[in-house]
């Protein structure tokens, strides 16, 4: 391993890197076996010190956490060997924002006071929310819960002709994606969505065959940071086997 | 990798795969096995929350965000990575961790922390979740570190700084702090015989 990153395992086993550093970092991890391991095995320690002290919560936090899971959808589960895929890096977020945000503004989709992390303000906004709302179909009322979340979010991304357009909300834990001009995939591959975060990519899912209009509804993953859609064999694949062609930064 | 086993007379062995069933089942939408599991970590989850939160109020925001993360990602849990355990008490200190580096968070915690410091010892303990022989096996592996690989990892992980501020405060360079901190877990992890695989 790199001996200048191989020394932050520490650091980041106690979340103590922030920045530039983390992603780097995070990079690097993704490609070194020895110090995800070292990495696992610092964290199950750091657990030791953090499991020393209980504190009971108030007794009345048991019943909210009950209620609010009742109300909330878990994660797919990931494929029983996600590691027998190969795992890929993903382009850094960075040059893709200044392209989404022209993208997105020609082709009249944008909210380009939404990306970048400013939540409903223009009536651009507003008509775009609508749009979704209205589209939602059978995901309603899940869609509506999305759009009037205080911290909700809208990101653009786009590979060529096709317009993808994503709300999404840490406080909710999940994410709306609509797509538009979408070409259809080829008979015996499928599009799939990823979240990206630092485990590296989980699914969230497979896009529809065919263009119903309708946004795909899933589960963010509290680490998102990125979104990314990739061609993949038909039913999905457990990891990306792809480079993706869409990448969208999920703002934090 | 060179690792050594748990001592094989560690009490409560049994006890230890429980949270890890409980969470398998979790991960099926058991309501049921969540409300146990929640019995079995929510008073650890909330005490090392509140430590680098501090304050009571924001400390049981995020204990609650952090259990119902637990329920919401139970599916990708994965045993051959970890314990149950340190899955669930590592999403508690990233959310804790998130908490306080939110600008506006780590402003309040300033005024908070300086009003609190005094005569707070870092590892005052309102009710220990540890067996005792795993408590005085922590302490005593606590107690083989140097002040500075110690003192970085208090600052980092119980109080929930960067190491960057870390070293700041402790006016060491900040190669020294990146170095102490991971010699100071590596040294802790071989004590306490910690493994993954």
């Amino acid at each position: 391993m790199s001996k200048e990153l191989a020394v932050l395992t520490g650091a980041y086993a106690v979340d103590a890197l922030s920045g530039t550093e983390l992603a780097e970092f995070e990079r690097h991890l993704a490609r070194c076996e020895d110090c995800a391991q070292e990495v696992r095995e610092l964290r199950e320690t750091a657990a030791r010190l953090g499991a020393d002290t209980a504190v009971p919560p108030p007794e009345a936090l048991k019943q909210e956490v009950m209620e609010e899971i009742a109300r909330t959808r878990q994660l797919p589960p990931l494929s029983a060997e996600p590691s027998s895929g190969r795992i890929l890096r993903f382009p850094q977020a960075g040059s893709w924002a200044t392209r989404l945000a022209v993208a997105a503004a020609a082709a009249g989709i944008a909210l380009a006071a939404a990306f970048g992390g400013v939540a409903w303000q223009s009536q651009q906004d507003l008509a775009e929310a609508n749009r979704l709302a209205q589209q939602a179909g059978s995901h309603n009322a899940e869609v509506a819960r999305l759009l009037q979340s205080p911290d909700a979010r809208l990101v653009h991304g786009s590979a060529g002709e096709a317009r993808a357009v994503s709300v999404v909300s840490r406080q909710l834990g999940s994410a709306a994606f609509l797509t538009s001009d979408m070409p259809a995939a080829p008979a015996d591959r499928t599009y799939q969505l990823w979240f990206i975060g630092d485990e590296g990519p989980s699914s969230a899912g497979v896009l529809p065959p065919a263009p119903t209009g309708e946004p795909l509804m899933t589960a963010m993953p509290a680490d998102a940071r990125q979104l990314a859609v990739t061609v993949e064999p038909r039913g999905g694949s457990a990891q990306p086997t792809t480079d993706p062609i869409m990448v969208m930064a999920v703002p934090s | 990798m060179e690792t050594t086993r748990r001592p094989a007379e560690q009490p409560e062995a049994g006890d230890s795969s429980e949270p890890h069933e409980l969470l398998v089942s979790v991960a099926k939408g058991d309501e049921q096995a969540f409300a146990r599991l929640y019995d079995l970590v929510a008073a650890p989850v909330h005490g090392l929350v509140q430590r680098v939160v501090r304050d009571t109020a924001q400390s049981e925001e995020v204990t609650q965000e952090v259990l119902v993360e637990v329920w919401r990602s139970a599916s990708r849990y994965r045993s051959d990575r970890g314990t149950a355990m340190a899955w669930i008490m590592t999403i508690a200190h990233r959310r804790a961790v998130d908490r306080v580096r939110s600008a506006q968070a780590a402003a309040e915690r300033e005024t908070k922390a300086g009003r609190q410091e005094a005569g707070r010892p870092y590892d005052e303990v309102a009710e220990a979740v540890l067996s005792r022989f795993e408590q005085r096996q922590l302490r005593r592996c606590i107690g083989t570190l140097t002040d500075l690989q110690r003192e970085s990892v208090v600052l980092t992980y119980y109080r929930g700084y960067t190491y960057r501020e870390a070293a700041g405060l402790l006016d060491a360079p900040l190669a020294t702090v990146k170095t102490r901190l991971r010699d100071g877990l590596i040294r802790l992890r071989d004590c306490l015989g910690v493994t993954t695989r």
